[in-house]
């Protein structure tokens, strides 16, 4: 025990006195995330002009829709949006003289919408709103469901999502995840001097001399992303962390999970380079994955594949407990941020007792 | 009484089917200062990494103390204090947190590591840089705090890889001086260098190795002799050593 407290707090100077880097990964964090959420940001003013729009629609007889039409056009009402219901109309040319922003016809067992270009947010508005209207009736149908009913809430115009809070707990993640970068100094150092000549001739294990290196990084990412990051976050863009202690507990356990797998590339590959290279282009996909880049190629991709990233899970646990105070995936991300750590650092002690070089 | 620390037997280390030690044997006893010569790639390190556990060998045996380094590697290893021919050490360290850190790796902690920190700065005389960092200290310093790294869980055996690589005369001077004060104290010691005056000046014992062999063992008068064509002519270490090993340049490829 000895031997590793020495080694950690040793690793920890060697880490900390690279002040550079640390204060770099802070501000990049810190801008990457303002650029980001600012970006989302915009998207949303757009998105806060779409209340007030003009819908047209027209309901064909015998549709599967007329159950529910007047509700759902009840529910748009309150939110500023002006509809309007013809028994027959030419779409296209509704649109482009400007009597409609948005137009949709309802079929028997289908529905069509047509928007102008400068609507496309708007017209997104409603293709959303339909879509869980569908789904809704479509476990209706299957008896899934006690009866149809368009909540307000299941309107993406009704809820402003907050940007900042979403994209500080995505950032904290992804950062998080990428911290074990810091490593490469000391394994740089360790290699380049031949420094692990000194523990392979010494007493110490490999399981102390890689536990020195893990303790350490594990520290410094706890320190200067979720404390440091997160104090920056709740200063600056008011982010709102959940519980403490949860939230805390998630990011030590992902902490310790991506720290394992972090310390892996070090361990494997030879050249830092290589190791950060192959270790990041990893990483950004866990990342994109995860949801940390909301783009509309990440929209279509399906959910069994994003499930493949575990900060899909963290990032969906700490956002969801943050709004709503609880989360169905903080469970699977204990579970396999447990794993993570007990499989990558079970591999990165084995590759250290066997690699020549620690 | 059995005084031999180092007992190497039929050792062989072969790297793609070819030997680089091809059957080495040898006894190294106590209080001894063994320097073990030869021409680049003669296999001087990979016998020497073998002796630290660095390396396994292929074939043959080798006791420490009596001990098998297969069978008592961790009773073998705090005996053995190895300094590397790499400036082994932290930049960014204090002095004497590097020689904290790496004395640690013996299970050494509290009031002993503490005194043994002191004591290892005090021998190669960086008490007064002990709170220094490593990267701002001169190339003598350097190779110093790198010896001192080695010192601090008092092995009975050291072993140094060309310690006085690119350092000043003075600094030389002073590290041959301290080999000499530890061998003193008891502490028996291998020395491998090119710079045969060093070799000359400190040990008692010499061994010629080339291509993987030891071409000629004994004291410094025993090696002279087999090249003294009369008894009256001045033969230097150097003269030894190219007749044996021959003129011809040695370059070669690690591993």
């Amino acid at each position: 025990m000895n031997t590793i407290w020495i080694m950690t707090k040793n690793n920890l100077k060697l880490l900390w006195r690279r002040k550079v880097m640390i204060i770099i990964a802070l501000v990049g964090m810190i801008a990457t995330t303002a650029a980001v959420a600012n970006a989302f940001h915009t998207l949303l003013d757009k998105a806060d002009d779409a209340q007030g729009f003009k819908l047209g629609y027209t309901v064909v007889q015998g549709s599967k829709y007329e159950l529910v039409i007047d509700t759902l056009m009840d529910e748009l009402e309150k939110e500023d949006i002006v509809t309007q219901k013809y028994s027959s109309a030419d779409a296209d040319k509704l649109i482009e003289s400007g009597e409609q922003d948005v137009f949709v016809t309802f079929d028997k067992d289908s529905y069509s919408i047509v928007g102008s270009e400068k609507k496309s947010v708007e017209t997104r508005v409603i293709q959303y709103s339909l879509f869980n209207v569908e789904r809704n009736m479509n476990a209706f149908m299957s008896g899934g469901l006690k009866s149809v009913e368009v909540k307000e809430s299941e309107l993406p115009t009704t809820k402003t999502p907050d940007a900042e809070n979403y994209y500080c707990h995505a950032f904290i993640c992804c950062f998080l995840s990428i911290s074990p970068i810091f490593l490469s100094v000391i394994y740089y150092e360790d290699r380049k001097n031949r420094i692990w000549q000194r523990y392979k001739t010494g007493k110490a294990g490999s399981v102390s001399v890689y536990l020195g290196k893990y303790l350490a990084s594990f520290i410094t990412t706890m320190v200067v992303f979720p404390l440091l990051g997160t104090l920056a976050f709740c200063l600056l863009f008011d982010m709102k962390p959940c519980n403490l202690l949860i939230y805390g507990g998630l990011l030590a356990l992902a902490g310790l999970g991506f720290t394992s797998f972090g310390i892996l590339f070090f361990i494997l590959f030879k050249q830092p380079a290589v190791s950060i290279g192959s270790m990041f282009m990893i990483l950004w996909f866990v990342s994109y994955l995860g949801g940390v880049y909301e783009t509309y190629i990440y929209c279509s991709i399906p959910e069994t594949i994003k499930r493949l990233s575990p900060l899909y899970y963290l990032n969906r646990s700490l956002i969801e407990l943050s709004v709503n105070g609880k989360s169905d995936y903080a469970i699977p991300c204990v579970i396999i941020m447990i794993a993570m750590t007990v499989v990558f650092s079970a591999v990165g002690m084995i590759a250290t007792k066997v690699k020549k070089e620690v | 009484m059995n005084d031999t620390v180092v007992k190497l037997d039929g050792l062989i280390k072969k790297y793609d089917n070819r030997p680089v030690v091809d059957g080495l044997s040898l006894e190294i006893k106590e209080g001894e200062i063994f320097g073990l010569l030869g021409p680049n790639g003669a296999g001087k390190s990979t016998t020497m990494n073998m002796i630290c556990s660095l390396l396994k060998p292929t074939a043959g045996n080798i006791e420490v103390y009596g001990m098998d380094i297969k069978k008592d590697i961790n009773k073998i290893k705090p005996l053995i204090g190895y300094i590397p021919q790499e400036l082994a050490i932290y930049g960014n360290l204090k002095a004497w947190e590097n020689v904290e850190l790496f004395t640690s790796l013996y299970d050494i902690k509290g009031k002993e590591l503490k005194g043994a920190i002191d004591e290892a700065l005090d021998f190669v005389g960086l008490s007064e840089k002990r709170s220094s960092f490593a990267k701002t200290f001169s190339g003598g310093m350097k190779r110093r705090l790198n010896i001192a790294c080695a010192l601090g869980h008092k092995p009975k055996l050291l072993i140094f890889d060309e310690p006085t690589v690119g350092i000043d005369p003075q600094s030389r001077n002073f590290i041959l001086e301290k080999i000499k004060a530890i061998n003193k104290m008891g502490t028996t010691v291998i020395y491998t260098s090119h710079y045969m005056e060093e070799v000359e000046a400190i040990c008692s014992k010499v061994a010629i190795m080339d291509n993987g062999k030891i071409v000629a063992c004994g004291t410094k008068d025993e090696l002279k002799n087999m090249v003294r064509k009369n008894p009256d002519e001045e033969v230097s270490l150097e003269q030894v050593f190219l007749t044996l090993t021959g003129k011809k340049l040695r370059d070669y490829v690690e591993g």
